[in-house]
């Protein structure tokens, strides 16, 4: 057992027994994995905060249900991410539809332009418009640094579900931001022009 | 065209696991953060215990509750094999829906006050339904 796990299971131990105050050695262990978890889920500074707060409040209130068979850390991402399912159930993320969100420039017209920083966030922004399931495949495998067993574990799931999930995931980011071919584009158009003409 | 050759316009993996895995995109509590949760935390324990549901009070309730749509299903059952006699027997069927004829088959077979009995279980189980989709549909 790890040291950090070792003194999460003594500040629980603590708390439990009614040392309120021992709870705000947890906050400050994890404060900042569940406001970056809520972040990611909602790209919204203020309610990350919020959200963060709620998920701590609920992790305060059902404390004794974390039985140590599992890391604390992962106890607590996954009751943070129910909570912040939930929580964008009520009030969505302010977030557009996978088709209204504007594409990024196109790097191949002039090279080296790109705002890298603007496409990120527009892939990031993407994500959270997939359907759910596949929303939190990607956002969990992400936040555990692309550990799949991690993030598996975090969303209740197995594996093989998880990759799937991610997968099609994926797939649906990169035909978000696929684009027809260019080249082939003129000559199509040149083609089907007479044929419209008659 | 090789089909196995990666396609230039779609978006690399590559592009999706430097966007979301960037080291950039972390914020930082604000510095009340802590402050904020554990007087929320402590709010919480100030307040009184909410009052447990009384299942041993309810228990009694419950059952008079099944026992009663236990009686409806029995009831509507026999209804309805009292229909299918008097189709049988070529007699004129009575619509389900007249309430006259059904009062007389209640009063004929089942007695006027059982029919008193199942309204009067029927109505709070009506309001207790009505209260819990008031209550719950925020």
């Amino acid at each position: 057992m790890e040291r950090a796990e070792i003194d999460d299971r003594a500040v629980v131990n603590r708390v439990l027994a009614g040392e309120t105050d021992a709870f705000a050695v947890l906050v400050e262990r994890w404060q900042l994995p569940l406001v970056n978890l809520a972040w990611r889920y909602c790209r919204d500074r203020g309610r990350a905060e919020e959200m963060a707060q709620e998920a701590f409040l609920r992790a305060w209130r059902n404390l004794a249900q974390w039985r140590g068979d599992s890391a604390f850390s992962t106890w607590l991402f996954a009751l943070a991410a129910n909570c912040y399912r939930t929580e964008l159930h009520r009030i969505p993320a302010g977030m557009k539809s996978l088709d209204e969100i504007a594409e990024p420039p196109d790097e191949r017209l002039s090279p080296g332009v790109l705002d890298n920083a603007r496409r990120d966030e527009a892939i990031r922004r993407a994500v959270l418009a997939l359907p759910e399931k596949y929303r939190d495949a990607v956002l969990l495998f992400y936040f555990h640094d692309q550990d799949v067993p991690a993030a598996a574990r975090t969303l209740h799931i197995p594996e093989g579900t998880l990759k799937a999930r991610l997968f099609r995931g994926r797939e649906l980011l990169r035909s978000k931001f696929s684009r027809p071919p260019r080249a082939a584009a003129p000559a199509a158009v040149a083609a089907q022009a007479p044929k419209e003409a008659r | 065209m090789n089909p196995h050759a990666p396609n230039p316009n779609t978006l690399p993996d590559a592009g999706i696991d430097a966007a979301l895995s960037a080291r950039d995109d972390v914020i930082l509590p604000s510095s009340g953060f802590t402050d904020a949760v554990m007087s929320a935390v402590h709010r919480e324990s100030a307040a009184p215990a909410p009052i447990a549901f009384p299942w041993k009070r309810a228990i009694p309730g419950f059952i008079a509750a099944a026992g009663a749509l236990a009686f409806l299903v029995a009831m509507f059952v026999a209804l309805f094999r009292f229909r299918a006699a008097a189709a049988a027997v070529q007699a004129p069927a009575p619509q389900l829906i007249n309430l006259a004829w059904f009062a007389q088959f209640v009063h004929s077979h089942i007695g006027a006050d059982a029919l008193w009995v199942a309204v009067s279980l029927a109505v709070p189980l009506f309001c207790v339904l009505l209260m819990r989709r008031l209550l719950f549909a925020r």
